[in-house]
């Protein structure tokens, strides 16, 4: 009878039941959704609940590679509003994360792949420092295929890197679609526990759409931004900036 | 059964019913910690993470930096307040029912931010990093420099050029009074075409290396025997990628692999340089009459073993060659100068990081060199072999506190041999000579022991003792040194330093038969204070200087030397770099006084390197993405010389001015290969600088020395595969 009473009790309480695979959850929408309104504050607040996270949780790695990816689109964030200073603190802020993600877990391609794409951030921030940034970055991509060669995000990485590297240092747009072409597909199959990084399948038919309208080829980017929108219909980025250039353009 | 399921029923609404109760008990009694953040100039910080670390209790600070918790958790908590680019802090708060808590928090900025900062006294850093003031492509694409990262570093204020060589004369010092290292081991003859005034050229590649430290001036107790500069070289480490880079130039051929055996783990790398001058002098004629063209090559092999992610071991290796016969000019004698020297280096470098505050370096190498000198009556015969170990131990206490401490034990073996003329200005084959055979051995240990404290985001110190001992000539030295820096803004620092430093005489002079073996240790006291601004866009600095030195070895006739010398130094440094859309570069202005007492100059005069105005504007323009000029003027005073028999000094040469040029093209290939083509033209105004005389015994005849060039092109190219 008081056992019965005690795992009732228990039961309704609220707040104590929420573990900290919740709060990850909790985290990755709040990120994803401030991503999609292109929302610096959501972004923010997305990171603070992740490091907050970070005082109670055995899953370190995994929250410094969130704290990493909040960074990473505050990043771009930063570049869209023309703020290098903020770029800078953030592009900082989390090659740190990172470099703590990778000696917890060593195996880990989401983090390389990321790292890559902040290292490009470097270059974007300083371009001269290509000379030594742009091998850092190669590397780290690479190191991510070797981990998982099927990891759709490191396939994303390597596409959007490719689509701002010029053809005669190794990028180009051909190689920048079939490197987005290979992420779709490979997130068509993508099946991973909720709490892990899994961004990014919305975002792909965005990259390629833009890619081939940089070659062209306005039917198919219009074809591939609906298909964004259709995995994604809050993704703000396709639904009220790529969308609207064509509609713009052909008007 | 269906007694118990109704029992269930009744206690589940129960238990809803208590757990309403409660949480309306509960709001009406909650706990509020409130307050606001700001930066230390009192600046509200918005987006601050403000939280609780028992749970998940937080929130964000709002545009005005304020923030607001309500908490039904009450007694003693931790609020960490958290935000990028800012030092995270942890506060003990006490919640209460009634009493809201309200708090005024000041976050300081992270030192991380301000990393980039030089926060020594004359220091100058090179890497392949954002925010040093030197990186691995200004070296190479500096016009004059010819790519020799002693001759860029020739550029910077506080170096002063006495001829077309690469020697470094500091602030008013020899060029024996900077020390070289690789890695930790000393380099004893850092240059190629060794000569008075240093060599012609620095004897590490710039390809080779990973960073650069070089200090003019209060430099850290880690630094011992050297009175006045230091130049700290790493090598590369591990290799990323395969690659193999050719470069072939008019009068060079050089060629590179690097290889990762076991990807991070373990690496090698090779490369080699081969010089031969003479198509260059075909070409672009010249002063020099040689018998046998200066020619030069090198060999560098490391092997890079990274056991684990906190430590390596790296076996560095290079041998040199390099052999030169030019025709010797003076009123007493004409005939061939010939020079061959063997230099190698060996070491094994060890760095490990214990736990995450310790971290070791140790380095345990070995130089030998040879070299014979014939000319007239001149014969020298010169082996050394140093072998050093050095260990550097880092204890990071705290982002404030860093203890640094290490020791250096090392030995040398010397043997000179040979004849040297009775006048220094007559060397020809009959005139009187002196035959001599020496040995030199001499064990040296140091020690030191360094603090580096930060006592706020605005003051550093770094306070410092070094301790020595040389068993020649049985002496201790104690060197205390100390900086401090004031940040009075993001940008700006104001930096004192003062240090004692010491050197052991030259083997010469403390030999027991032509020199004293009771000579005192040289001294030199160093007052610096200075100013640097630091933008994204602009580095300047500007430094006053002055230097006390005391018992400099000075010919005596009864002892053949002795102690009293004397002198100081005395200057200012003014340097400025910029990073424009089109334009980058730097210019540096120096003002030096340099008198000394010491060895045959028997009063107080000018130095032989007193050359009072130094500038140098070192500019570079990058057209679209393959074309890069680049510019290097140097304008610098005369130097002394001595015209009239011991009146050292009395007379001033001609101001020397010299302008390079140079252009580089870049293409690049897939995978990250690439070619690199380039060209340059020195001397372009064509000037027969004259750097001094040769005279007779009588100073009644004299023989001029001037620029080995006058206007010459130089060309070539380089291609790195991946």
């Amino acid at each position: 009878m008081i056992r019965n009473f005690l795992v009732l009790l228990m039961l309704t309480m609220p707040v104590l039941s929420q573990t900290v695979e919740k709060y990850i959850l909790q985290g990755k929408d709040k990120i994803e959704s401030a991503y999609s309104q292109w929302n610096m504050n959501g972004m923010l607040e997305a990171r603070a609940v992740f490091e907050r996270l970070l005082t109670k949780s055995d899953k370190d790695w995994l929250l410094y590679y969130y704290i990493a990816y909040c960074d990473y689109r505050l990043t771009n964030y930063s570049f869209s509003e023309n703020d290098k200073r903020a770029a800078r603190k953030y592009v900082r802020d989390g090659i740190k994360r990172l470099k703590v993600c990778i000696d917890e877990k060593s195996d880990c391609a989401d983090a390389y792949a990321l790292l890559s794409s902040f290292y490009g951030n470097k270059i974007a921030l300083s371009p001269w420092s290509g000379f030594w940034n742009g091998p850092k970055s190669g590397r780290m991509i690479e190191r991510a295929f070797s981990l998982e060669p099927n990891n759709p995000r490191t396939h994303l990485i390597s596409g959007i890197s490719a689509f701002y590297t010029p053809e005669k240092w190794g990028g180009g747009k051909e190689m920048a679609k079939e490197a987005l072409g290979k992420a779709i597909e490979l997130f068509n199959y993508e099946n991973l526990e909720a709490i892990m990084p899994d961004w990014g399948h919305s975002e792909s038919y965005g990259w390629l759409g833009l890619v081939e309208l940089a070659m062209g080829d306005t039917n198919n980017a219009v074809i591939n931004y609906r298909r964004a929108l259709e995995i994604d219909p809050d993704n703000g980025w396709v639904k009220y900036r790529l969308l609207p250039q064509i509609s713009g353009s052909n008007e | 059964m269906l007694r118990n399921k109704t029992t269930l029923v009744i206690i589940f609404v129960i238990s809803i019913f208590i757990n309403q109760a409660l949480s309306y008990h509960n709001s009406k009694q909650i706990g509020i910690v409130s307050g606001k953040v700001l930066d230390s100039k009192n600046a509200p910080l918005p987006f601050v993470n403000v939280f609780f670390t028992d749970g998940m209790e937080g929130t964000m600070t709002d545009e005005n930096g304020y923030f607001k918790i309500e908490t039904n958790h009450f007694g003693k908590r931790v609020l960490r307040v958290s935000h990028i680019g800012y030092e995270q802090k942890d506060i003990d708060v006490i919640v209460k029912k009634v009493a809201p808590v309200i708090l005024n928090i000041t976050l300081e900025e992270s030192y991380i931010e301000m990393e980039t900062v030089t926060i020594t006294a004359s220091s100058f850093t090179a890497a392949d990093k954002e925010g040093q003031t030197l990186t691995l492509l200004d070296v190479v694409t500096t016009a004059g420099a010819a790519a020799d990262i002693f001759k860029a570093i020739q550029t910077f204020p506080g170096v002063t050029q006495v001829d077309e060589g690469a020697g470094m004369f500091v602030r008013g010092g020899d060029v024996s009074e900077t020390i070289v290292m690789l890695d930790g081991a000393t380099l004893v003859h850092p240059y190629r075409y060794e000569s008075d005034t240093g060599g012609y050229f620095g004897m590490i590649n710039p390809f080779l290396l990973s960073g650069t430290y070089f200090s003019s001036g209060a430099f850290s107790a880690k630094y011992g025997n050297a009175l006045s500069g230091v130049l700290a070289m790493e090598s590369l480490g591990m290799p990323e990628s395969k690659s193999v880079d050719f470069g072939m130039g008019l009068a060079a051929i050089s060629l590179g692999a690097s290889y990762p055996i076991i990807p991070e783990k373990l690496g090698v790398r090779l490369s080699g340089n081969y010089s031969d001058t003479k198509t260059l002098f075909k070409i672009n004629g010249g002063t020099e009459k040689f018998d046998k063209f200066p020619l030069s090559c090198d060999g560098n092999l490391s092997i890079i073993y990274k056991y684990s992610n906190r430590g390596y071991l790296k076996y560095f290796n290079h041998s040199a060659q390099d052999d030169i016969g030019v025709l010797y000019e003076s009123p007493t004698y004409s005939g061939n100068f010939i020079s061959g020297t063997d230099n190698i280096l060996n070491n094994v470098y060890w760095k490990q990081m214990f736990g995450k505050k310790l971290l070791t370096k140790s380095s345990l190498s070995q130089n030998r060199f040879h070299q014979d000198i014939i000319v007239g009556n001149l014969s020298l015969k010169n082996s050394d072999v140093f072998i050093k170990w050095r260990t550097d131990i880092t204890y990071t206490a705290s982002k404030k506190l860093k203890i640094n401490s290490g020791f250096e034990i090392d030995n040398t073996e010397s043997t000179v041999s040979g004849s040297y003329p009775d006048d220094e200005n007559n060397l020809h084959p009959d005139a009187a000579s002196i035959t001599f055979s020496d040995d030199y051995s001499a064990f040296h240990n140091g020690l030191y022991l360094e603090s580096e404290i930060n006592f706020s985001q605005r003051i550093f110190t770094i306070s410092g003792l070094r301790v020595d001992y040389l068993s020649e000539i049985n002496a201790y030295t104690m060197d205390p040194r100390f900086s401090i820096g004031y940040r009075f803004t993001d940008t700006q620092i104001f930096k004192l330093a003062t240090g004692r430093y010491h050197q052991y005489p030259k083997a010469q002079c403390i030999d027991a038969h032509y020199g004293n073996p009771n000579l005192l240790p040289l001294e030199a006291i160093h007052y610096v204070a200075g100013y640097e601004l630091k933008s994204e866009i602009t580095n300047f600095r500007a430094e006053l200087y002055y230097k006390d030195y005391n018992n400099l070895p000075i010919k005596d006739y009864e002892q053949n030397f002795a102690s009293d010398g004397y002198g100081y130094s005395y200057g200012t440094d003014i340097f400025i770099k910029g990073n424009l859309p089109f334009i980058s570069g730097w210019m540096s202005y120096s003002y030096l006084v340099s008198e000394r007492k010491e060895l045959e100059y028997l009063k107080l005069v000018p130095t032989d390197y007193d050359i009072r105005h130094n500038f140098i504007a070192a500019l570079k323009s990058r057209i679209g993405e393959r074309n890069s000029f680049s510019l290097t003027y140097r304008y610098t005073s005369g130097k002394p010389y001595t015209a009239t028999l011991n009146q050292w000094n009395s007379d001033r040469l001609l101001s020397i001015q010299r302008l390079d040029i140079s252009w580089s093209y870049f293409t690049f290939y897939s995978g990250g290969n690439f070619l690199v083509l380039y060209a340059a033209v020195s001397n372009l105004l064509d000037r027969r600088n004259l750097y001094g005389y040769r005279y007779n015994p009588e100073y009644t005849e004299r023989t001029e020395l001037k620029s080995t060039f006058g206007r010459s092109i130089y060309f070539g190219f380089s291609i790195s595969l991946r």
